[in-house]
C-alpha cells in the first residue's frame, strides 16, 4: 500500500458482533510486545468478552471497512503517588482530570501511515469537547520511551519526564 | 505509598485504581509548570485541527 487517505478513516465504537481483531498483529517488528497490546487482544477480544461500558470506551479504526487499529479511552485523574494517608481530604489538590488512553494497537501492516497521529487527533478533539462539559486538562497514555522520543514528542507535541525507564507516561494539555 | 494503603483510601472516594495515573512528585511538578506556561502556537494550532478532526469523525 502506497499511502492512506485520512478522510477514509472511520472511528467506531467496538462492536464484538461485527468487529474482528483476531487477524491483526500488534507486536513490534522484533516480535516483542512491550505494552502488552497483543496479549490483551488475544485474551480479551478473542473470547468476545470485552465490551465498551460507561467507564470504558473501546474504539476501532476502520479503513475501507477493515479494522486496522483500536484504542480504549476512559476518564482518569493524574495524582501524586506520594500523598500521605491523612491527606485524603486534600486529594483534590493533587488531581488533574485527564482523558486516559489505556490501550492503543495498530496493526503491523498499517504502521508508518500516521494512524497513531489520527488517533491522537481524535482523542485530543474529544478531550477538548469533554472539557466543555466536565473538567479535562490532559490527554495521557503510556508508551515506550523510544516512541516518545522519535514520534510523539517531536512530531505531536507530547511531553514526558526524562527517565531511564523503558515505558513513560506522555501527556498533552488540551487547553 | 503501597497499594495496600492506596486502595482503601480510594474506596472512600468514587475513584478506582485503574482510573488513576499515579506520578512522582517531581513529574507532577513538571506537569504543573507545563500548564502554567503559555501554550505554544504550533500546539494550539494542532489542538484546533484535532477539534475539527474529531467533529468530522465523531459521527462515523
Amino acid at each position: 500500500m502506497q499511502n492512506i487517505e485520512p478522510e477514509k478513516l472511520r472511528f467506531k465504537i467496538y462492536n464484538p458482533l461485527i468487529d474482528d481483531l483476531s487477524e491483526l498483529d500488534f507486536t513490534q517488528n522484533d516480535g516483542s510486545d512491550p505494552l502488552l497490546v497483543e496479549q490483551y487482544v488475544k485474551i480479551k477480544f478473542s473470547k468476545g468478552i470485552e465490551n465498551s461500558s460507561k467507564d470504558n470506551k473501546i474504539y476501532v479504526v476502520k479503513y475501507e471497512e477493515k479494522v486496522i487499529a483500536f484504542f480504549i479511552l476512559r476518564m482518569s485523574v493524574i495524582c501524586n503517588n506520594n500523598f500521605a494517608e491523612d491527606d485524603i481530604d486534600k486529594l483534590d489538590e493533587f488531581n488533574y482530570p485527564a482523558l486516559l488512553m489505556t490501550k492503543i494497537g495498530i496493526d503491523k501492516n498499517y504502521r508508518c501511515f500516521k494512524i497513531g497521529k489520527f488517533i491522537c487527533l481524535f482523542c485530543l478533539g474529544l478531550a477538548q469537547l469533554t472539557n466543555e462539559k466536565l473538567a479535562c486538562t490532559f490527554f495521557i497514555f503510556k508508551t515506550t520511551k523510544s516512541l516518545a522520543e522519535k514520534i510523539y514528542g517531536p512530531k505531536y507535541h507530547f511531553k514526558w519526564k526524562s527517565t531511564n525507564r523503558k515505558l513513560v507516561w506522555i501527556y498533552r494539555r488540551i487547553m | 505509598m503501597s497499594l495496600n494503603i492506596i486502595i482503601p483510601m480510594l474506596k472512600k472516594t468514587s475513584l478506582s485504581l485503574e482510573k488513576i495515573v499515579l506520578l512522582d512528585k517531581d513529574e507532577l511538578e513538571e506537569i504543573q509548570k507545563y500548564l502554567e506556561n503559555d501554550i505554544d502556537l504550533d500546539e494550539k494550532k494542532d489542538l484546533e485541527k484535532a477539534r475539527e478532526f474529531y467533529i468530522n469523525h465523531s459521527n462515523d
